[in-house]
């Protein structure tokens, strides 16, 4: 391997004494040699010279991508888009907060500003090698050049045969056959255009244990009138007799939030090709920073779109322009709104 | 312990001088117990802003809503309600409230209210303050707007 | 109204004591013409220097950045807050955003489909500013026969087609929200108000007026506010006394995030970018 004789060349310019010491040191770290080992578990800071920190850093970034790729094979063939059957990859993105804008009537909309950060597809699982469900494929999509050093073994050597930096999540997304995207390629913003309508996943907020009256939103008792002990309470949970116990599923207290939740039918108002960010229509669940699956619409909203989307994906071939705006929206370098003068008053 | 709180405290404003006072301000005070962020509800105390003889001569006693005709009963600009003026009940239009609305649209200092007949014309041949300009998508009340004099 | 019998007397003229433009003398040089700001709650950064030999005081007025721009404490995204701001330029390349203060005389036309003209112009008083980026909103106050209207008006929203300053003052408070509860002759404004020119590159004059208020109730109890402005000469002096204790309460004169500050590098880069964007409209209005 090249990261190790790098390494040891360095090293040997420095001390003799702890020569050693550091090279055992810096060939675990860099070909991650100790199995299940993160960064916790080693003094980073004080183990490795300060004068070689940046170098390791920068080298445990950039390895991977000196390996093999599967696009220098070639491209796979494109596929035509089949409507009301094919169905596409979706992105991973980071939820970076709200922003106003409005449409050209002047309506207030408020939108959630996604960006998709670093995506590439890491792996494809034919239809026929899913085992969980044969009808569709698979595409397992990661997001974010993470530290190498900060993610176990396992899971950083996955990256190493598509040639891709270590990616910090993945996520995968139910493709038709025609769908497919070759691994390694990159995934932007560009994939979704204004106008179409997305479904968002996002880990909602986590609020731990909480009452029933603001997990569930009952009424609870009143605060007064001799009620004792007895204020945020549930009230009656079943009937006596028959059935003489509680149904599964009845609402009670418990562990709320930090589960994932879907919000569907968002329309793409806006999308910025340069920084690769896509403005939805709403409010989308989940902190902020946090990632976010976003996919074309289950709902049927979609098909009033009538040009086909990019499929399987956006590729760089196509030539863009830096903001895409839908056609309700009102560009900020537009002019102000006027209402035109009624016909029966001029 | 609550109760030896009380006292000291008591005993401390005695020693002020402040015990007196005090009483005196809070009844002498005109003090209003309803939150001006609310909308109109029940017993709202409202002011008339039209021209009727009816609305000049409660001025000394503020008529009060009895009733909002919508599904809330939490009456904003453009609900009709129901007033007791004068001993009597009569119909009336929101056209003005102290709570802060959507942006881009006015806040008024009072809660304001025109007087209606049971037709829905307005009782009154005039009215003297501005009305909010959004109201007039509202194309029913045309005859309400008819009798405006400002818009803001 | 019913109330209007307990009101205290009402000052003579005070529209127009209160409008017409009042030089302060400064404290320093005690020339008649100049005016200190550096003391005012409602801007700090503004500097007034004199030369070595005091005779002529010369004004050094940073550069104005308008508030929204600059973005608050919190945990916010870099990159979307520069977008933001991207598109508040954009915007301000098309309509015209003067320069302008809380307390403020401005003039707002907005567009309204159900007007005569297709617009609506309101004149008032600027009471209080806020939100950040394209949020930004400005509050505007006047008394229209007898009755008194605040506008909420969103500062970046296409509606809007000319903001205008009539006149350019600032106040002694930050926040005029206690100008509801105030007699109703200190927000009362001519709409049809002649606009006074502010010379270039003197400083923001403050105009030192004290309101006298309504008697209670209020919308809130103000005199537990550090306010300047406001003349509380109908409470009682014990009820002033006493009131103190809550205008700087111990959780928030112990709580060192109060002290806050944007960071320099950050406001640096803020400003170069506002620097860039006059430039850039320079440029056109030269082109043209």
């Amino acid at each position: 391997m090249a990261a190790p004789m790098i390494i040891t060349r360095v090293i040997q310019l420095g001390s003799k004494n702890s020569i050693l010491n550091i090279t055992e040191r810096l060939t675990r770290i860099c070909t991650c040699a100790v199995p299940r080992r993160t960064y916790y578990d080693y003094d980073y800071d004080h183990d490795v010279p300060k004068d070689l920190q940046d170098f390791v850093n920068k080298w445990s970034r950039v390895k991977n991508t000196l390996g093999p790729s599967p696009l220098k094979d070639g491209p796979w063939p494109r596929e035509e888009w089949v409507p009301g059957q094919s169905k596409r990859c979706g992105l991973l993105a980071v939820k970076l907060g709200m922003v106003p804008m409005w449409t050209k009537s002047g309506k207030r909309l408020a939108a959630t500003a996604l960006q998709v950060l670093e995506n590439n597809v890491v792996r494809y699982v034919a239809p026929e090698d899913n085992t969980l469900n044969p009808k569709y494929g698979r595409l397992i999509v990661g997001a974010r050049n993470a530290d190498p050093l900060k993610k176990p073994l396992l899971y950083s050597e996955q990256f190493k045969e598509v040639g891709l930096p270590v990616k910090d999540k993945l996520t995968n997304f139910k493709v038709t056959a025609n769908a497919k995207i070759q691994p390694g390629s990159p995934l932007y913003a560009a994939h979704f255009r204004p106008g179409m309508y997305v479904d968002c996943c996002g880990r909602t907020i986590d609020k731990g244990f909480q009452g029933v009256m603001k997990r569930w939103g009952m009424k609870g008792q009143p605060a007064s009138h001799g009620a004792t002990k007895t204020h945020r309470k549930m009230g009656a949970s079943g009937g006596g007799g028959s059935p003489g116990r509680i149904w599964p599923g009845k609402k009670m207290p418990g562990h709320m939030g930090n589960k994932m939740s879907w919000t569907v039918g968002l329309k793409v108002w806006r999308v910025d090709t340069k920084h690769n960010i896509l403005y939805v229509a709403g409010s989308v669940a989940g902190r902020k920073y946090g990632y976010i699956k976003v996919i074309d619409s289950v709902l049927p909203k979609n098909k009033k779109v009538k040009a086909p989307p990019p499929f399987p994906t956006f590729y760089e071939d196509e030539e863009l322009e830096e903001e895409l705006y839908d056609d309700d929206m009102f560009n900020f370098s537009d002019a102000s709104i006027e209402y035109p003068e009624d016909e029966a008053e001029s | 312990m609550f109760l030896l709180q009380h006292f000291n405290r008591l005993v401390s404003r005695q020693a002020l001088g402040t015990t007196s006072s005090s009483i005196h301000n809070i009844c002498a005070a005109n003090f209003s117990t309803s939150n001006p962020a609310m909308g109109i509800i029940l017993l709202s105390r409202l002011r008339v802003v039209d021209n009727s003889t009816l609305g000049a001569a409660a001025a000394h006693k503020p008529p009060r809503c009895i009733m909002v005709y919508n599904k809330q009963r939490i009456g904003k600009v453009g609900d009709k309600i129901l007033v007791a003026i004068r001993g009597q009940k009569k119909k009336a239009l929101i056209v003005g409230i102290k709570q802060v609305g959507a942006r881009m649209t006015p806040r008024f200092d009072t809660n304001n209210i025109v007087l209606l007949e049971d037709s829905g014309n307005p009782t009154g041949t005039r009215i003297k303050v501005p009305i909010p300009s959004h109201l007039r998508s509202r194309k029913d009340l045309s005859k309400v707007f008819a009798i405006a004099t400002t818009f803001v | 109204m019913a109330l209007r019998g307990c009101f205290p007397a009402r000052l003579p003229c005070l529209i127009q004591r209160c409008l017409v433009s009042k030089d302060l003398k400064c404290q320093v040089c005690t020339t008649a013409d100049t005016i200190t700001v550096a003391e005012t709650t409602a801007d700090k950064r503004e500097k007034h220097v004199h030369d070595q030999d005091g005779s002529s005081p010369r004004e050094i007025r940073e550069r104005f950045i308008s508030p929204e721009l600059l973005p608050p404490m919190g945990t916010r995204s870099k990159l979307l807050d520069y977008l933001e701001r991207k598109d508040c330029f954009r915007r301000r390349k098309v309509l015209h955003i003067p320069e302008f203060y809380v307390g403020s005389i401005m003039a707002v036309t907005v567009a309204d489909s159900f007007a005569k003209g297709k617009s609506n112009r309101f004149v008032g008083i600027c009471t209080r500013r806020g939100g950040v980026g394209l949020g930004a909103t400005f509050v505007l106050r006047n008394v229209i026969n007898d009755q008194g209207v605040d506008i909420c008006y969103e500062l970046y929203s296409p509606l809007i087609q000319k903001i205008e300053v009539l006149k350019l003052e600032k106040r002694l408070d930050a926040d005029l929200k206690y100008l509801q509860d105030a007699l109703p002759e200190y927000s009362t404004i001519d709409p049809n108000m002649v606009p006074i020119k502010h010379p270039p590159n003197r400083a923001i004059p403050v105009n030192p007026i004290k309101v006298q208020m309504k008697p209670k109730p209020w919308y809130k109890r103000w005199e537990r506010e550090e306010l300047q402005g406001v003349d509380f000469s109908i409470l009682s002096e014990e009820k002033l006394e006493h009131a103190k204790q809550w205008w700087l309460p111990d959780y928030k004169r112990m709580d060192l995030l109060q002290h806050w500050e944007l960071p320099e590098n950050i406001r640096s880069g803020i400003e170069r970018e506002v620097e860039q964007h006059e430039s850039e409209l320079s440029y056109e209005k030269s082109k043209r």
